[in-house]
């Protein structure tokens, strides 16, 4: 496995974490009003 | 590896929504008073907030499910990434034992003093999410999964030994022997008949003793 490879599954898996945080955010203010 | 690498990416964020509405969802409880109630066939005194429920639930299950999925994605991308579904333990129990510290330190309905009950519950929470993390926290750990190294190339020149096999011997098959030729079973009633007639040629004197008994002997040893 490549530096290359390496770096962009650890970039994929902080902005997952993000992605994930924002977007259950917004679908709670969303839902609960 | 595509698919593994957009699937690891869309079940962890599953993951990260379930634990997500599990926290907010938990706040907006205590924030009530910590109990609520829908449906049934009694009107509840404290009705839960709008859609809580529904998130609450769905963050259980669905945050299980994507769990199970970034496990099976992440095995695709090489390396270990699947170990760090065990930070979704700490991550949940941590997040959860926050509120039960805020809210029991910070009671929402003004109440004097601390909510002891909801901090004994923090504590344990904390417990239980702090001791699986110290694994995680330790660098080594943390970075073998985040960034995998590479094989030994020490490791990698080496042959691949089956276990079991000493070091230096051929991994080719001995080679097969012929099964050995048991010589063949001498038929009782041959054996017999050979010495009724030998016997009978003594009688008539076609055979003298020696002979007779030369005769028989081969006879017998077949």
């Amino acid at each position: 496995m490549g530096d290359a490879r390496r770096l962009a599954n650890l970039v994929m898996l902080v902005a997952a974490v993000a992605a994930g945080i924002v977007f259950g955010v917004w679908v709670f203010d969303s839902v609960t009003g | 590896m595509i698919a593994g690498f957009v699937g690891s990416f869309l079940s962890l964020a599953g993951v990260t929504v379930g634990l997500t509405w599990l926290y907010l969802g938990m706040r907006s409880v205590m924030e009530i008073g910590g109990a609520c109630a829908d449906g049934g066939p009694y009107v509840s005194a404290q009705p839960c907030p709008d859609g809580v429920p529904l998130l609450m639930v769905g963050g259980i299950f669905g945050g299980l499910v994507c769990l199970g999925l970034f496990l099976w994605f992440s095995s695709r991308l090489g390396g270990s990434y699947g170990a760090l579904a065990g930070l979704a333990w700490p991550a949940l129990f941590l997040s959860l034992g926050w509120n039960f510290f805020e809210f029991g330190f910070d009671p929402p309905d003004g109440a004097d003093g601390p909510v002891w009950g909801w901090v004994f519950c923090g504590a344990l929470f904390a417990l239980m999410g702090g001791l699986p993390l110290l694994y995680f926290l330790k660098p080594s750990n943390l970075m073998g999964i985040l960034w995998p190294p590479d094989r030994d190339p020490a490791l990698a020149a080496t042959p691949y030994v089956p276990v079991g096999v000493p070091l230096g011997s051929s991994l080719e098959p001995p080679p097969q022997r012929p099964p050995a030729r048991r010589p063949p079973e001498p038929d009782v009633d041959e054996v017999v008949d050979q010495l009724e007639r030998l016997a009978q040629l003594h009688e008539r004197g076609a055979l003298d003793a020696e002979e007779f008994e030369r005769a028989k002997k081969a006879v017998l040893d077949g």
